[in-house]
């Protein structure tokens, strides 16, 4: 039934020294649909695949709320994401209540490790089947964060998780000295071109299966409405496919023109 | 060590038939898997070394940091799985806070140590898993001098002059039993200690890797900081210089 | 008479500090407290500073009760400390949040703390930016009374020097300089001491300033011309 004796329960370390049951949450992230983030000197942009069970069926929501200067965006398990993203939010607003302002993200991030961290360690826990990508701007900058089931918590130029996510990363390895200066706008059509590349050839981004969330200096946090989103896209349908999925092709060169929002 | 318990070894709550809890054993196993680890103490102040792979080029540059301080004095050193060392860590943080309450006064480099090592110690006990990590504690003040202490994955917590932990930890205790430790002042054990990380590293393994170090000593005036980056720099420039001379030498 | 379930607190407190005068500038904030510990009305304890250094962009000044104030000094410390678990020093405004937070709380449980609290700082909008970094003053009474300002006079001084502090403020067209900020601070504290009879012209000048960080002042010490004196009727 298990695959070794020692993958039953997120209490036990194999005799190599890992914990097994922790390794696969972190595949279930892998099953979620892919968000990517990238961050510049004074913005972070999230952006995500949204899918739908069926025409029937509303589209997931992928990127939440959590301040007025942070947002957050799920791969893997929706609903225990929900939970994360309800517990930053939690944390943002007693934060308010001490002090007045709002809670910098180191401060932020750093908790939300700690309670990932419990539940690899504690009988009777299961980790969360989710990970996170948490966009903020404090005095500190633009950050991008992101989080895994493992409690692996880390601070990054450019990020992507979930399905196919490795194709994302590829477009955000090959342009992360770009990212720096950007505009908010180049951010934007940074991120959606590597999401992009998460998407099998037949398939493509439209307002309604793309959420993006942007925050920045003197912008708080926004999830963009499907029109705003449509713009962008637009601005993206410019640049070829770069079927990274095939493995050849290449990421566009130089971000395009700022468009307008 | 390294032997497997069969069946009794599922549970840090369960003895094997010779006595082992065999938990305790791959938990340590966590710590001896990660980045070399070397502490060292000197004449005047102490020094921790860690060697950290950079798993992704798009990571922050100073993501992940495994040296901390506890307080303005003590300084922590965390190996091993790093989401455990980062519980540890802030564990660690609570009970200075709360000594700093009850006292009215900073909280000691043993008080500290103690206290983590006792809180490992309970996790060893059954209901949880233990933590895959160790944790050095660091500080120096003139009438103590330099103060060295490592808790491991079992709650033990011992006072050491110098000690490492993680991949090549034996490479690096035999460099270490080279050095003269009390004639070293922390600048000197900064040198040492980036040359014993770098000729210790397997070349074809450890690729991407990135040397972090803590001090505390006479230099800071007791206060124990994250060695800075021209410092450090400096001296792995100075170990590295070091290392191919003692190559022509052979 | 006092029923067995009845509860009651302290009414008054015992060793007290008097007014503290704030003023901001150009680049950063002077404060003055004086030195002397009221018993009453008698001057108990000579030398004593009612001016506590957080970190170098923050100052906290009090009035009102010191056993207070030093259980409060030591509630601020931990909370500095605590702001170091996440790499960063805590700011005025944090702290005046924090406190304003604090006192409240303790007026709410019928319980207050018996003191003024004034925090005065340099707030960084954004890390090591000095360009965006602004002075700070905050004020919180002993309800959790909270606001901020350019400068200000607390206890029995609000009644006396605010409008004093305010006018020379004005004369300057608030754009003024650290010694003309100095200045209006000793000629307010020469006023508390000819009609605050707790207050002391044994005095200290505290900074924060963007440039220097925090300075705590040097003893400092102010006469005042009392020839005007003879003319009062009670005066022997």
């Amino acid at each position: 039934m298990f695959r070794n004796q020692y993958d039953s329960d997120v209490t036990v370390w194999s005799p190599q020294g890992r914990l097994h049951q922790v390794d696969y949450a972190v595949e279930a992230m892998k099953q979620g649909s892919a968000t990517v983030g990238i961050r510049s000197e004074t913005h972070a942009v999230i952006v995500a695949l949204k899918r739908a069970q069926n025409e029937l069926c509303s589209h997931q929501k992928k990127i939440y709320e959590i301040d007025t200067h942070s947002g957050v965006s799920i791969a893997g398990l929706l609903s225990d994401g929900r939970i994360l993203a309800r517990y930053l939010q939690t944390e943002c607003s007693s934060w308010r209540w001490d002090y007045k302002l709002p809670i910098p993200i180191k401060k932020l991030t750093e908790s939300m490790q700690l309670k990932l961290q419990a539940n690899t360690q504690y009988y009777g826990r299961r980790p969360f089947g989710v990970g996170l990508l948490v966009a903020g701007y404090d005095k500190d900058g633009a950050h991008i964060i992101q989080t895994e089931p493992s409690a692996e918590v880390v601070s990054m130029k450019a990020s992507s998780i979930g399905a196919r996510s490795q194709s994302a990363r590829t477009y955000l390895e090959r342009n992360v000295d770009k990212f720096e200066n950007a505009s908010a706008d180049e951010l934007i059509v940074h991120a959606l071109l590597a999401l992009r590349d998460t998407l099998p050839a037949e398939e493509n981004l439209s307002a309604q299966n793309t959420s993006i969330g942007i925050v920045g200096k003197d912008r708080p946090f926004t999830i963009l409405a499907d029109t705003q989103v449509g713009l962008h896209l637009d601005a993206v349908a410019t640049h070829p496919r770069s079927n990274a999925q095939q493995g050849h092709g290449q990421a566009p060169a130089a971000a395009p023109e700022p468009m307008q929002q | 060590m390294s032997s497997i318990g069969t069946g009794y070894d599922l549970a840090a709550s369960t003895f094997s038939p010779d006595g082992r809890i065999f938990q305790i054993e791959y938990a340590q196993k966590a710590v001896d898997n990660g980045g070399t680890m070397v502490a060292l103490r000197g004449k005047n102040g102490v020094v921790i070394a860690v060697d950290k792979v950079i798993t992704s080029k798009l990571y922050i540059d100073d993501a992940n940091p495994r040296m901390f301080n506890c307080n303005d004095n003590v300084g922590m050193a965390i190996a091993g799985v790093y989401p455990d060392g980062f519980a540890l860590k802030d564990y660690a943080c609570g009970e200075a806070i709360k000594w700093l309450k009850e006292y009215r006064e900073p909280m000691s480099v043993q008080k500290l140590a103690t206290s983590v090592a006792e809180y490992i110690h309970i996790f060893t006990l059954g209901i949880s898993r233990p933590f895959g990590a160790s944790a050095f504690f660091s500080a120096w003040d003139k009438k103590k001098g330099g103060r060295l202490f490592l808790v491991e994955p079992s709650g033990l917590n011992y006072e050491y002059k110098a000690w490492a932990v993680g991949k090549h930890r034996q490479a690096a205790k035999a460099e270490i039993e080279k050095l003269k430790l009390d004639q070293l002042d922390v600048q000197d054990l900064v040198r040492e200690a980036a040359r014993i990380i770098i000729a210790i590293r397997d070349e074809n393994k450890d690729k991407d890797v990135q040397i972090e170090m803590g001090w505390v000593g006479e230099n800071t005036n007791g206060k124990h900081e994250v060695v800075p980056d021209d410092v450090l720099s400096a001296a792995e420039d100075w170990a590295n210089a070091k290392l191919e001379e003692d190559d022509m030498e052979e | 008479m006092m029923h067995h379930d009845e509860l009651q607190r302290t009414l008054n407190p015992t060793c007290t500090g008097t007014s503290v005068i704030a003023m901001q500038y150009k680049t950063g904030v002077v404060v003055m407290t004086d030195r002397v510990v009221s018993y009453g009305k008698t001057a108990r304890y000579k030398n004593v500073s009612r001016q506590y250094k957080v970190n170098d962009n923050v100052l906290v000044a009090f009035g009102g009760d010191h056993a207070d104030f030093q259980w409060l000094q030591n509630v601020i410390e931990r909370q500095a400390l605590f702001w170091k678990r996440f790499d960063q020093e805590i700011g005025p405004k944090a702290l005046h949040g924090y406190l304003t937070s604090l006192l409240y709380a303790r007026r709410c449980k019928m319980n207050p703390l018996w003191n003024t609290l004034i925090v005065a700082g340099i707030e960084e909008e954004e890390k090591n930016n000095k360009e965006t970094s602004t002075p700070f003053i905050g004020v919180i009474t002993q309800k959790g009374c909270a606001y901020q300002v350019k400068h200000v006079a607390t206890g029995i001084g609000a009644m006396l020097l605010n409008q004093a502090v305010e006018d020379s403020w004005r004369k300057k067209g608030g754009d003024i300089t650290r010694a003309e900020a100095e200045a209006v601070l000793k000629k307010a504290l020469e006023l508390t001491i000819y009609h605050d009879c707790t207050a002391d012209n044994d005095f200290e000048i505290g900074s924060v300033d963007s440039e220097d960080g925090v300075n705590l002042g040097k003893e400092e010490t102010i006469i005042g011309d009392w020839s005007i004196a003879e003319t009062n009727c009670q005066y022997e």
